[in-house]
């Protein structure tokens, strides 16, 4: 026979079980309770989020820079030149430098595509202990930010918008494997559904089988209606890889993102369109080759002295 | 368990909610990130007796529920954390007092969180929700238990010190 205890501790864990299975059960169903529980936390939160973001702003990226330093030879030979030049002219200033730049890019890309843009600083980066991918600002719908509107950094699309609360928002970034994302690619306007897969690249599946696509080809928004919750136009990524198995009904490629999204200072979230489908105009400009010199040496006989 | 004893951990979990959401979300951890309240939840249940395990166990997952950042249904949590919170206690008991062995400790939580992690997996499939890849998940449990393991010197400590003073209240 099993002790008294036991018998309670398998009455309490039924209890607390049934009651956790009612919650979710509550949840599903769309009870206004609870969904609005998490909406009330986020509001609680991110005033003290944003006060806490600046104080960790110089550490929080640490440990994940690290990492950074050994994915290639290459890149640690860059990283090197970039951070000498960085700390002789920008030691004090870094942080707010970064952010600026990220700024004025983001407002460049709304400029020309005349995007109206609400800008907000990155004031949480999800949960560890959420498989999700996501991103808290400090702007909500105050700022005049709603539900399913276009996130985007400097470079391209970061997510899309998840939840308001009046002074922040939580952005579901494009990396999130529950995020799917219309496409077309630029010049050929060859259509595809682009999805995350909780890495650095994503995943592209072409509607029409038959259609080429290859490396290198620029991927933009396909846009939504009403522009929700994605704009046209917007640069999403680059074709870094085609799957070319014959026999399938559909084409894969795997793609990598323009905005790097682990990095995130400042993003802007777009309130309106203003100028219309800015079709092909966004696709950023190939990297420029840098022009090696060319020495021509023409060589001509010296006259001899008894000429 | 006192009702005093409930309030008190329900302030700590309180607490280590917003620990976690305001300090430790701001910083990038390396690999598969850190979350001090899966680590310090289990640190404290391995510590309880099994219904004080159960209980934190529940109030744990009820907090970590209130997690804006987080996309499964509320309760998910709840649910994941009291199962795990009855698992742990049930097989530390057979290990006696694992206050002196910090080592023995520190492996017990590193391994419950990462099958904690798990087990939320297994209930976001079983709910139906969309997973990140492979590749993806087992970066995330070894960066949780990697961290786990390297930072028990600083939270263990000081969540066996509160643990301690807690425990001058009777159990049920």
């Amino acid at each position: 026979m099993a002790p008294r205890g036991n018998s309670r501790s398998r009455l309490l864990l039924v209890i607390l079980l049934v009651t956790a299975l009612f919650l979710i059960t509550l949840d599903l169903r769309g009870v206004s309770l609870i969904s609005s529980t998490r909406l009330a936390t986020q509001t609680v939160l991110s005033p003290i989020q944003g006060f806490t973001s600046r104080l960790f702003a110089p550490i929080g990226n640490f440990f994940s820079d690290v990492s950074h330093l050994g994915r290639s030879g290459n890149e640690i030979e860059a990283l090197q030149k970039e951070n000498e030049a960085l700390k002789a002219k920008l030691v004090l200033q870094k942080d707010l430098k970064g952010k600026l730049t990220q700024l004025k890019s983001v407002l460049n890309l709304a400029g020309e595509a005349q995007y109206k843009i609400v800008s907000a600083r990155v004031i949480a980066r999800g949960s560890a202990t959420s498989f999700s991918q996501t991103i808290t600002i400090d702007a909500g719908s105050s700022s005049g930010i709603a539900r399913d509107m276009t996130v985007m950094s400097g470079a391209g699309l970061v997510g899309a918008v998840k939840s308001v609360t009046a002074n922040s928002a939580v952005i579901l970034l494009m990396s999130d494997p529950t995020f799917r994302i219309g496409v077309r690619v630029a010049g050929s306007q060859v259509m595809g559904i682009l999805s995350g897969t909780g890495s650095r690249n994503f995943e592209l599946e072409l509607l029409d089988a038959t259609e080429t696509i290859k490396i290198g080809d620029v991927l933009l928004a396909r846009g939504s209606d009403g522009g929700k919750p994605f704009v046209p136009g917007i640069p999403v990524g680059l074709v870094i890889n085609v799957d070319s198995a014959s026999g399938q009904l559909t084409k894969h490629a795997r793609v990598s993102s323009y905005a790097k999204l682990t990095s995130l200072g400042i993003v802007s979230v777009v309130i309106s369109e203003t100028g219309g489908d800015p079709r092909d105009g966004l696709v950023p400009p190939k990297p420029m080759a840098t022009p090696t010199p060319t020495v021509t040496i023409t060589v001509t006989p010296t006259p001899s002295p008894s000429a | 368990m006192f009702t005093s004893r409930i309030f008190i951990t329900f302030g700590f979990f309180g607490s280590l909610f917003f620990l976690q959401e305001i300090v430790f979300n701001q910083i990038h951890f390396l690999i598969g990130g850190f979350s001090i309240f899966l680590a310090v939840t289990m640190t404290w249940i391995a510590m309880e007796s099994r219904n004080g395990a159960l209980i934190s166990g529940f109030i744990a997952g009820f907090f970590l529920d209130l997690s804006p950042n987080i996309d499964s249904p509320f309760g998910q949590w709840t649910l994941v954390l009291t199962s795990m919170a009855y698992l742990v206690s049930v097989n530390r008991e057979g290990l006696g007092d694992l206050a002196s062995r910090p080592l023995t400790l520190s492996l017990i939580v590193g391994g419950a969180v990462t099958l904690t992690l798990i087990a939320y997996l297994i209930a976001s499939v079983i709910l139906g929700e969309q997973l990140i890849s492979f590749f993806s998940v087992l970066q995330k449990l070894t960066g949780n238990f990697i961290w786990t393991l390297i930072l028990a010197p600083l939270y263990m400590p000081l969540t066996s010190k509160f643990h301690q003073f807690t425990r001058s209240s009777r159990e049920i």
